[in-house]
């Protein structure tokens, strides 16, 4: 690699160890920024996150809260990377993630802020109005492939899905799938609201995602999900118009997962005080009127 | 082209079209969508290209440009267990096969993982740390010596290994423990039976702060091809001889500062000599340990330090010691290296950068004379 021969210069060897040495400690000093609170992350999360930091900058003059969404992968990416200082994943960390942020020096803490139900949903026209967690999972399989085989009537069903960095793909992969790929001709969807429109056109559809999202829709039906006790439950109320807490609460709902915060660290000033906020009795009461599922230990359930 | 042909080609393009389609395709049928919820195929590489100078004016090249590596890695997704990856590196005369390897997972957590092929031994952080991540520009002198065409304990080399992580469970633990030819990279069959055991574990005990062990046990032959002086080699006939190096690292890494170490040791089998009788190459003993040790250690320090000056968007000063030893028996016959190192970021998530590295080799020995190696490297990830 290196022959041997040349001008003699042990000085200059130590020059240059110098000049490194110099150029490292002197500019490390250089780092270390302030500034606002930036958040990034889940879509199933987004709308909830925005109204959390309209209210929040409302009572908070002094704090700008930029938030943006592009799927739980994405913000917990950013967080490692140094790029935002809360990430709203719908799913926890992965073993990966977990890696990078560890060797990156980077200590990820968690903070769950709410739950959310998914719901499953079909076009209003489907005869099928309930689905067991084992149909779901033959659904999104390709074991199942027509409707008729839940009890519907003929006709192919049209698989809606979400993109590999969304938090609720994971968490339907590995609750409801097992683990189990998707079918191959599950068509991908950018976001949840994108796909409640795709099934909202689609008699043969079906898809799933955060309860919030369907709850002022009326051209998606929910359907009723048929866990281990047996029983098909919705995971909104008799009327359709607002969830049914007690059901998600007490897991007689089966498809309910907390929605996180993580942070680079253990959270300290404008982050902390957010955060405290969040999970403060008028953070989650927003997370209730947003049509998110708050804490149990906070609201007395 | 006559209408008589162009007539034939159009029936025939036809016909084949028709073949093509689906038997089914004439009924009614949803349309099909492109899996795009598994990633079945990612196409991935990086390339650099280098400006190259010596200070040692009859060395050749001394002055010369050159495209020091032109990547290109594929990944599939065959079925979520099964996930076979093919990487090649396009140099100006061929393409020369890296990695070539099929993974099967045993865990979907990855704790298990069962990988069969040829790919890079587990030994050594800075060995199996991608050249398109490195905190200098080139791997050092320690990598050089136990490197592929020297003492060979890292390199590819075919084999089959298991593997996997703890990370899902929330234990910062990896491994990887594997079974290898011992010939060396892209080397069509194993000449002899002998194999090399190699296995490395990686812990991060804290968050920024990894630490690693790596072990490598090689039975070599003994080169008796005609004509061959009586010296270990690949290509032995008979004999076992082990050739042992070990190894340990550490990195730690904290916002834009990347602090790392590794020492390794081991069987300098090139500088040995065997013993002189043939029943003192007692099968499956370490005849080689009449021989002797090398070893040597490095410390490379970088810092990260963000900037708003387009294009740049990151600059990282650095500085690399390094000291390597081939034979510890004698005093003052290795070398210390010195690499200022300052890299300027374009992109930092592709890593698009220029690095900018003086590599001062100072041989430790008198009348030797200090070679200076001046690279300007720019590269970028796909």
């Amino acid at each position: 690699m290196r022959p041997r021969s040349g001008s003699s210069s042990s000085g200059r060897v130590a020059r240059w160890s110098g000049i490194g040495a110099a150029a490292i400690l002197g500019l490390a000093s250089v780092a270390g920024s302030a500034g606002n609170i930036t958040v990034k992350g889940s879509d199933t999360m987004v709308l909830l996150a925005q109204k959390w930091a309209e209210v929040y900058q409302k009572q908070n003059p002094g704090v700008a809260i930029q938030v943006t969404g592009g799927g739980s992968g994405t913000g917990i990416a950013a967080l490692i990377n140094g790029t935002c200082d809360i990430a709203n994943s719908s799913r926890e960390l992965k073993g990966s993630e977990r890696k990078l942020a560890l060797s990156s020096g980077v200590d990820i803490k968690e903070f769950p802020v709410a739950l959310d139900a998914i719901c499953v949903v079909v076009h209003p026209n489907n005869p099928v109005s309930e689905l067991s967690t084992e149909q779901i999972k033959g659904i999104y399989t390709g074991a199942i492939n027509d409707w008729r085989q839940v009890g519907g009537t003929p006709g192919i069903i049209m698989r809606y899905s979400r993109e590999n960095n969304s938090g609720t793909y994971a968490f339907m992969k590995e609750q409801i799938l097992q683990n189990k790929d998707y079918a191959a001709d599950c068509q991908t969807m950018p976001g949840t609201a994108a796909l409640a429109d795709a099934v909202a056109r689609d008699p043969l559809g079906i898809g799933y995602g955060g309860v919030a999202y369907f709850l002022s829709r009326t051209d998606c039906k929910v359907v009723r999900v048929k866990g281990a006790s047996g029983v098909a439950v919705s995971p909104l109320t008799d009327d359709g118009k607002s969830i049914a807490y007690e059901r998600v609460y007490s897991r007689e709902y089966p498809i309910s997962r907390y929605l996180y915060c993580y942070t680079p660290g253990t959270p300290r000033g404008e982050t902390k005080a957010y955060l405290d906020w969040i999970l403060s009795p008028a953070g989650q009461g927003i997370a209730k009127a947003e049509g998110y599922i708050p804490l149990p230990a906070r609201t007395g359930n | 082209m006559p209408r008589k042909r162009q007539r034939a080609l159009s029936l025939a393009a036809l016909a084949a079209i028709g073949l093509l389609v689906p038997k089914g395709a004439t009924a009614q049928t949803p349309p099909q969508f492109v899996n795009k919820t598994s990633e079945t195929l990612t196409f991935g590489g990086y390339v650099q290209t280098r400006w190259q100078y010596t200070d040692q004016k009859d060395a050749l090249p001394s002055n010369t440009f050159r495209i020091r590596r032109a990547r290109l890695k594929v990944q599939a997704v065959v079925t979520p267990r099964i996930k076979p990856t093919v990487e090649v590196d396009v140099v100006p005369t061929s393409v020369v096969m890296k990695d070539v390897f099929i993974d099967y997972l045993f865990s979907p957590r990855g704790y298990f993982t069962l990988r069969m092929g040829h790919w890079k031994k587990p030994f050594s952080r800075e060995e199996l740390r991608s050249s398109s991540a490195l905190l200098v520009v080139d791997r050092g002198r320690l990598s050089e010596e136990f490197g592929p065409s020297k003492l060979a304990y890292q390199e590819r080399d075919m084999g089959v290994a298991v593997l996997g992580d703890f990370y899902e469970a929330k234990i910062p633990v990896e491994y990887q423990v594997g079974v290898f030819n011992g010939t060396g990279a892209n080397t069509a069959t194993d000449a002899d039976g002998r194999k090399s055991y190699v296995g490395r574990v990686e812990a991060i005990p804290v968050a920024g702060l990894s630490i690693g062990a790596n072990v490598n046990l090689t039975d070599r032959g003994v080169n008796r091809a005609s004509g061959a002086a009586d010296t270990l080699a690949y290509p032995g006939l008979d004999d076992h001889v082990w050739t042992n190096a070990y190894g340990i690292d550490a990195k730690f890494q904290k916002r834009g500062l990347v602090l790392e170490g590794e020492f390794r040791t081991g069987d300098n089998w090139r500088g040995s000599t065997l013993p002189a009788t043939a029943s003192a190459r007692v099968k499956n003993k370490t005849a080689v340990r009449e021989g002797v040790t090398a070893r040597g250690a490095y410390l490379t320090a970088v810092y990260k330090i963000p900037v708003s000056m387009p294009p740049l968007v990151a600059v990282e000063p650095g500085l690399r010691v390094e000291t390597y030893d081939p034979n510890t028996d004698v005093k003052k016959d290795g070398s210390t290296l010195i690499t200022p190192y300052l890299g300027l970021w374009a992109n930092e998530a592709s890593g698009t950068r220029v690095q900018l590295n003086a590599v001062i080799d100072q041989p430790q020995a008198s009348g030797q004379k200090t070679v200076t190696t001046y690279v300007v490297q720019l590269q970028t990830r796909y």
